[in-house]
């Protein structure tokens, strides 16, 4: 790794660590290996959003060219939200991509994920379903997201309708989590998440 | 002489004072953010100013803006390299003029110098030795009475991982211990009031301890983490189970077709509780009984064994023979041609044993090539064994055949 990559993720680091964000459990960065290229974040859900309560875990990959590339950030805890692959965890972000600046820290890109959080922007999605789901039903795509944060990331609100829509397709054999991806795509049409699942 | 004396006092003075100022700009734990490169975070090197009024490093904003569109990655406004960088000498005078402490103070080394000659410094530090690895971190249970230490943040969490028990019964010994530390201070607090003016703020003293109140917040935290992660291995455990149980049962399948492919021609018919078998016979004329398929060799043909009662004959036992269809039989020959044994085997005696003997004929349709999955038409003998003989055959109420059939080569000339 160039040095300057890893010189300034030490910086960086404790920069995040006395931050006062930390102080409130908002934000978290852990290493993950010794040389400062692999690290752990971890982001809370903000308040009055669907993910309120949960724990999100991030995968932060830091090039050898960093700051002047920006890191990778993917999230590990799986969520439903238009902006995030709620398959790969794959981020769409302006920030991690084209709109990146060498001034940028750790620190600010975990705020602008939880800032992401809170204001999605379906126009430009990453997850077409979720996007369709949160612009043309928005009510599901809270409890959907809710039930996700419940849990994945250890969210507060269990629901027991939903859940029961899942044991339905588990009893046939399905596996819980494509269960719940299936409902969770045809907005808890149980019919037609069955059908998607044994055509 | 007294002028003398003066003005070395004098000069003594103004060194103290001097002292200190450097003393005073020494002290400073971290880099001022006017001093600071955005980019880098460390000291400004050859600092250059934006025409956006922002300071980097030479290197670091030459470096930054050779990417296609690059802006100030401060502020995002647009920059020329040719155009809107301006070296910063007044800026790098002063960063000069800077006094840091040695890297290796704490080994010993009392020199001080401008961030700029730092580099230079550290090359030839007498004092320089490599740092320990890593602070020593305590477990986070140390307050309860954990006294392990760790060197970097993984073992710590592998240790909490493994003492959650241990953990928490020092947690519940500690506890009541706590409870009685706080009726005590209740009791002192109450004793004081009599005396003490009544407080400004009255503060909640019921509330535990900030520490404890992070302490079980983590042990909350990880009860989630760990049932998650218990849930989702037995979801995995339960997965795994039905996976082996199809295996199991395709593994036995495997293991049967493989034994009747590889008999070549040779199959023992075990017929157990024949008794039942002859009953159901006996009331349905229709009844039959059929032996799985075997084959003459593992590319060779098809061949199931079958008895019943026989039609003409009701006091006979048939045993007879039915050609399968298999995916060999587009590369054998047509009609079949061979030999067939037919032989009930006597448990204790092989000389009471009946065999039969007998030619495949080519203008039977019993050897033609299967259109269905058995041949309509079987070929053997209607009248194997009179039913009243039959019990002597039995053991264990298990009848045994033992059915070989060998095609005949028509590559093996004779001699």
């Amino acid at each position: 790794m160039a040095n300057i990559a890893a010189l300034r993720i030490q910086r960086e680091f404790k920069e995040v660590i006395r931050s006062e964000e930390v102080a409130k459990c908002a934000i978290k960065v852990e290493l993950v290996n010794d040389s400062f290229t692999e690290l752990k974040g971890e982001i809370a859900g903000p308040p009055d959003t669907p993910y309120e309560g949960g724990n999100f875990v991030l995968e932060i990959k830091v090039p050898e060219t960093y700051p002047f590339n920006p890191p990778k950030v993917r999230f590990i805890t799986k969520i439903w939200h238009p902006n995030i692959s709620s398959v790969t965890g794959a981020i769409c972000l302006d920030i991690l991509k084209d709109q990146w600046a060498a001034a940028m820290t750790l620190r600010t890109v975990l705020l602008s994920l939880q800032a992401l959080l809170s204001a999605a922007e379906p126009d430009d999605p990453q997850d077409a379903v979720v996007a369709r789901q949160y612009k043309e039903h928005p009510e599901m795509f809270r409890q959907t997201a809710k039930h996700w944060t419940y849990v994945y990331a250890g969210g507060p609100a269990k629901m027991p309708d939903l859940d029961d829509k899942i044991r339905r397709l588990t009893d046939m054999g399905i596996e819980e989590h494509n269960a719940r991806v299936a409902l969770s795509s045809y907005n808890w049409d149980l019919e037609r998440a069955t059908e998607q699942l044994f055509s | 002489m007294i002028i003398m004396a003066k003005s070395d006092n004098f000069k003594d003075h103004n060194k103290i004072a001097e002292e200190n100022i450097v003393c005073g700009e020494s002290m400073k734990e971290y880099l001022e953010p006017r001093f600071e490169c955005p980019i880098c975070l460390t000291w400004l090197r050859d600092p250059v100013l934006t025409s956006c009024g922002h300071k980097f490093c030479s290197q670091c904003i030459y470096t930054w803006l050779q990417k296609e569109g690059a802006c100030c990655p401060v502020d995002g406004k647009s920059l020329k390299s040719e155009s809107d960088l301006f070296r910063d000498l007044y800026t790098s005078r002063e960063i000069s003029q800077q006094r840091i402490p040695c890297l290796y103070q704490q080994f010993g080394c009392e020199t001080k110098m401008s961030p700029v000659d730092m580099e230079a410094h550290i090359n030839e530090c007498t004092y320089k030795q490599s740092f320990p690895d890593s602070q020593i971190i305590y477990c986070s249970f140390k307050n309860v009475g954990c006294m392990e230490t760790f060197h970097n943040e993984e073992d710590l969490h592998a240790h909490l991982e493994q003492n959650i028990n241990i953990h928490l019964t020092m947690m519940a010994k500690i506890l009541p211990q706590l409870s009685v530390l706080k009726n005590n201070v209740n009791a002192v607090a109450v004793e004081s009031k009599l005396w003490d003016p009544p407080p400004k703020n009255t503060m909640e003293k019921n509330e535990p301890p900030l520490e404890w109140q992070q302490l079980l917040k983590n042990l909350y935290e990880r009860i989630v983490v760990l049932e998650q992660q218990s849930k989702e291995l037995s979801i995995t455990v339960s997965n795994q189970k039905t996976q082996l149980t199809t295996l199991q049962t395709s593994l036995q399948c495997c293991q049967e077709e493989m034994f009747l492919r590889s008999c070549n021609g040779v199959y023992i018919w075990r017929l157990p509780s024949f008794h039942e078998k002859l009953e159901s016979m006996m009331k349905d004329s229709l009844k039959m009984f059929y032996s799985p398929g075997f084959y003459t060799s593992p590319n060779g043909y098809k061949i199931c064994a079958r008895i019943n009662i026989s039609s003409k004959e009701p006091e006979f036992l048939s045993l007879l023979l039915h050609i399968m269809k298999s995916d060999n039989d587009d590369g054998l020959d047509w009609p079949f041609n061979g030999t067939m044994y037919f032989v009930l085997v006597h448990p204790y005696n092989w000389e009471k044993d009946i065999r039969e003997i007998t030619s495949s004929r080519p203008d039977l349709e019993a050897f033609r090539k299967p259109v269905c999955e058995l041949n309509k038409r079987s070929f053997g003998y209607t009248e194997f064994v009179r039913i009243q003989d039959l019990p002597d055959f039995l053991q264990n109420d298990c009848l045994i055949f033992r059915i070989e059939v060998r095609v005949y080569d028509k590559f093996r000339t004779p001699i």
